[in-house]
């Protein structure tokens, strides 16, 4: 018994390990992917010097920033303005514990180890929860710097992220109706039983969250509280080495995460395109090392799919104003995210009694 | 405008901001002393002088061909329009005629620097609102231009590149049709910036309805150049007190109707479809013959004063020249345009919003060395 | 150079097409005579003025085809209005304002005006003479554009105006003593030994209590 619990403890500690190791190290190589994608967009090279093509940009940008002088304004409150990274980053990482990064469970000493840290039954809510933390973080930051550029960044910040919590929330509950569960691996499972993805029925569902997405991890076109050149860097212009440098990975691994929750709410998650096609089955042709690489494929996959498009985004529109902001927010999208709702349920209520009569 | 809404009856504290000297996008040294409420600008005063050389005092001790490379440091952005301003001054104290073809070379770097300064000003305006890609297809286009300056002055950015009384030298071999190839392909790049601006929803958002200036206001304000067109007046010194040889190519003065941000940049961005045709008419007519008048270099002209002004691409820039009879200028003025269009925008910004201001240094395109000389 | 200068010998050589008569010798400029250039021309806007104020212009002179008219200082607002308003004028942009220093002179300043008309084309030089310690009149009731030509002139010439609403210094910082642009302004030799470039007894605004003084 005592050692069945050991066990599992270590299990998930070395789950949570390798999801945090390898994390840090995608957001670390998502700043250059971010850099050369744009760069190709905008006809240049991009960073060229670091190893071969720029490979070891990101190592370098890493030491970079940890060898950095961590300096702290005479004014400010020290406490606090030291406590804001944290808190901003704890929970970027601490909700990729429900995604689930693949569909196989393979075996290990006889141990049977699934592909996601823990599936918890209200996995949706986790993450949303967890998610909308990091907005404490970014206030602690403006407030506690003591100064006036950072301190409109985050009031802008909270404003924008509050806001926009509400359609992305609201966008995701008809996915929620039709898999009947908030599980993420349930949603999957889900969808693999309809036999179509669920951004077919879900379309609106899909633009509402992506777009919410963007301003909740304040990627441009929404990018106001960090607007550069309005508030020179918004609420973490007073930020430098470390601290800074915990901001900028939160960012990142938050726009990883809605990559990772659009993929599993909309796009499938682990499987491959048309998963009840049996003529289309060689497409998981990673299936001859481990079926789970197959699933792991799939998801990487579409995960880049979405970040793309999110720096294909970046690349290409100006910045919103913030009474503009607001107006999107709350006039657009959200009527729109609950007519979504509606139309979802409505409809599924003539199918089930259709189904049923 | 959605952004005038009366004030709510919360009791608000008026902010003041400090934006600049050292601000990404106030292009330059431009320090703001911004009144917010919340996020809604309701004080806006510029304090400038940072980059002040004393310019004016300097020409004072300097003769008259050595002045010439110091208006290139006033508005290093559009230096051959300074040059030629100046020169354009000097003859008319002097009364001195220059050569036809040198007049036709000059036109036609002017125009060429008139493309790059929009450019310069279309990357950075787009680069404030938050459209990053624009600015580097900007610049690209203009290393081409820089490319041909170089060719035929030597430099990239203070070319010094006219004499009093003409050119220096003649355009190097094969450069009017390197010249054709720019213009060749300019046209397509063009499309491109408008490709992703004109049309675009947010950018029309950010910048329709914004600092709305009337023409009558515009002019009392001292308003010129594009920023003054886009509110509907017509006034263009090429046309108004025509110089050089403009009298002879044909070209459009677009005008705004709205005098909005987005008017301003529409009206920008047809000035360097004109400047495209000055070029090209420059081109084919193009004449022989020598580059420049019989000048003396030490220049001593009659006593008198003159003030001479020329279309550069931000507006007026005039230059008033006193002279005492001595090779040296008694007293020299520089009139810049930045100078009196950076006067338009407290009145501009009042009432809009923080992200606003950004959009409205951009739209009056301030050169720094222009405005603190 | 220097025997050229000194000697006073012919210039180079005039326009090729325009064989004009030598000018005085003073001139090296080798493009048109004295008299081409200080030729009369007619000019509308003088006409009008001449008509309107004939008490009020002091002189009225030409060069290089621009009329340049001096009127008398306690007229300047009057004619600027008419020459704003009058609708066969019209002339409402104020393109510039700027000083000049004659120390020599009994009225050792001059500010030189270029109002000029957008819907007719036409433009002069309009000048007026103060004396030091004399007031210009402000013309920031007439155009709003003088506002800051005025501080520039208050900056670089110390020349102030009766009625301006923030007259300060605009290129210069607060503490700058003197004003560059007056003649006698030292431009060689170290700063120590003019005692000239900050006054000592200046405080700046602290900026990080916030109480900037705010004048726009």
């Amino acid at each position: 018994m005592d050692t069945e619990l050991l066990l599992k403890v270590a299990v998930s500690a070395g789950k949570v390990m390798t999801v945090l190791l390898v994390l840090s190290g995608s957001v670390a190589y998502l700043v250059l992917l971010e850099r050369k994608v744009i760069a190709f967009m905008q006809s240049r090279l991009g960073p060229r010097r670091v190893g071969p093509s720029g490979l070891l940009q990101p190592i370098a940008d890493g030491l970079k920033l940890f060898l950095k002088e961590d300096l702290v304004p005479a004014k400010a409150d020290k406490w606090v303005f030291t406590l804001a990274p944290v808190v901003v980053i704890i929970p970027a990482f601490a909700a990729f514990a429900v995604v689930p990064f693949s569909g196989e469970s393979f075996d290990v000493f006889g141990l049977t180890i699934t592909p996601w840290i823990t599936d918890i039954n209200i996995g949706v809510l986790y993450i949303l929860g967890i998610s909308s933390l990091g907005v404490f973080g970014i206030i602690m930051a403006g407030w506690a710097s003591n100064s006036k550029y950072p301190l409109l960044g985050s009031l802008r910040s909270a404003a924008q992220l509050i806001s926009y919590e509400v359609p992305l929330g609201l966008s995701i509950i008809g996915v929620l109706m039709i898999a009947g569960t908030a599980s993420m691996v349930g949603i999957v499972e889900a969808q693999r039983e309809t036999g179509w993805w669920f951004f077919v029925p879900q379309f609106v569902g899909l633009f509402i969250f992506f777009v919410s997405g963007m301003a909740e991890t304040n990627r441009a076109p929404f990018d106001l509280p960090e607007a550069e050149t309005e508030l020179v860097a918004g609420f973490h212009t007073e930020y430098s080495g470390m601290k800074f440098s915990f901001f900028f990975l939160a960012e990142y691994a938050n726009m990883i995460l809605v990559g990772c929750v659009a993929t599993t709410l909309f796009m499938g998650g682990w499987m491959r395109p048309f998963p009840s096609v049996e003529a289309l089955a060689w497409l998981n042709f990673l299936d001859f090392v481990h079926p789970f690489w197959s699933g792991f494929f799939w998801f990487a996959a579409k995960l880049f799919l979405v970040i793309f498009a999110f720096l294909w985004i970046r690349a290409t529109f100006p910045r919103y104003r913030y009474d503009q902001l607001m107006h999107l927010g709350w006039k657009v999208l959200l009527p729109l995210s609950i007519v979504n709702v509606l139309v979802t349920a409505v409809v599924m209520l003539l199918m089930n009694s259709g189904s049923s009569a | 405008m959605t952004v005038n809404e009366p004030a709510s009856t919360l009791d608000t504290d008026i902010m003041e901001v400090n934006m600049g000297p050292q601000h990404p996008s106030t292009h330059g040294v431009l320090r703001l002393k911004l009144k917010i409420d919340g996020e809604t600008v309701v004080g806006c005063e510029p304090i400038i002088g940072y980059l002040h050389r004393g310019t004016e005092k300097l020409c004072e001790s300097l003769s008259y061909p050595m002045v010439e490379p110091i208006t290139d440091r006033l508005d290093y952005v559009c230096a051959m329009s300074e040059n030629l301003g100046y020169m354009g001054a000097v003859e008319k104290l002097c009364g001195i005629s220059v050569p036809e073809r040198a007049d036709f070379v000059r036109v036609i770097m002017v125009e060429l620097n008139r493309i790059a300064s929009h450019l310069l000003w279309l990357g950075t305006h787009a680069l404030d609102i938050g459209a990053m890609t624009v600015f580097l297809y900007c610049f690209r286009e203009r290393e081409m231009i820089l490319d041909l300056f170089e060719e035929f002055c030597g430099a990239r950015l203070t070319y010094n590149a006219f004499r009093i009384g003409g050119l220096l030298e003649d355009l190097p071999p094969g450069w009017t049709g390197r010249c054709r190839q720019f213009l060749k392909v300019y046209p397509a790049c063009q499309k491109e910036y408008e490709d992703l601006l004109t049309k675009n929803r947010i950018w029309l958002k950010r910048t329709k309805g914004i600092g709305v200036i009337s023409g009558e206001e515009a002019v009392e304000i001292g308003l010129t150049g594009p920023s003054l067109r886009g509110s509907g007046v017509g006034y263009d010194v090429r046309k108004a007190h025509p110089y050089s040889v403009y009298k002879r190519f044909e070209f459009d003065v677009p005008t705004g109707e709205n005098g909005d941000t987005y008017d301003r940049y529409l009206v920008r961005m047809e000035e360097m479809r004109q400047s495209l045709r000055i070029i090209e008419q420059a081109l084919d007519t193009l004449p022989e013959g020598p580059i420049r008048a019989k000048v003396p270099n030490w220049l001593k002209p009659l006593k008198g004063e003159v003030y001479h002004s020329v279309e550069s691409p931000r507006g007026e820039q005039g230059f008033y020249i006193v002279s005492d009879g001595t090779d040296k200028p008694y007293r020299m003025r520089f009139r810049g345009p930045s100078f009196a269009n950076l006067q338009a925008l407290p009145q501009l910004c009042v009432g809009h919003l923080v992200a606003d201001v950004v959009a409205l240094i951009g739209t009056l395109d301030i050169v720094l060395g222009d405005v603190d000389r | 150079m220097n025997e050229e200068t000194k000697g006073g010998a012919p210039p180079a050589g005039g326009e090729g097409e325009k064989p004009a008569p030598r000018p005085a010798p003073r001139a090296r400029t080798g493009g048109l005579s004295e008299e081409e250039l200080t030729k009369e021309v007619p000019s509308r806007v003088v006409e009008r003025l001449k008509s309107s104020f004939p008490d009020a212009i002091e002189e009225v002179t030409y060069f290089a085809g621009n009329p340049i008219v001096v009127v008398k200082t306690d007229r300047l607002i009057e004619v600027m209005s008419f020459l704003k308003n009058d609708a066969d004028l019209y002339m409402r942009q104020l393109a510039d304002l700027c000083g000049a220093d004659y120390p020599d002179r009994p009225q050792r300043f001059e500010l030189i005006y270029q109002p000029n008309s957008i819907r007719h084309g036409h433009r002069i030089t309009l000048k007026i003479r103060i004396a030091e310690g004399e007031e210009a009149p402000s013309l920031t009731g007439v155009w709003k554009s003088a506002n800051w030509f005025e501080r520039e002139a208050y900056d670089m010439l110390g020349i102030r105006f009766k009625g301006h609403p923030n007259l300060t210094r605009i290129l210069l910082s607060d503490d700058w003593v003197g004003h560059p642009l007056r003649k006698e302004y030292p431009t060689e030799g170290r700063p120590e030994d003019h005692m000239l470039l900050r006054d000592p007894g200046f405080r700046p605004p602290d900026i990080m209590t916030g109480d900037l003084p705010f004048k726009p």
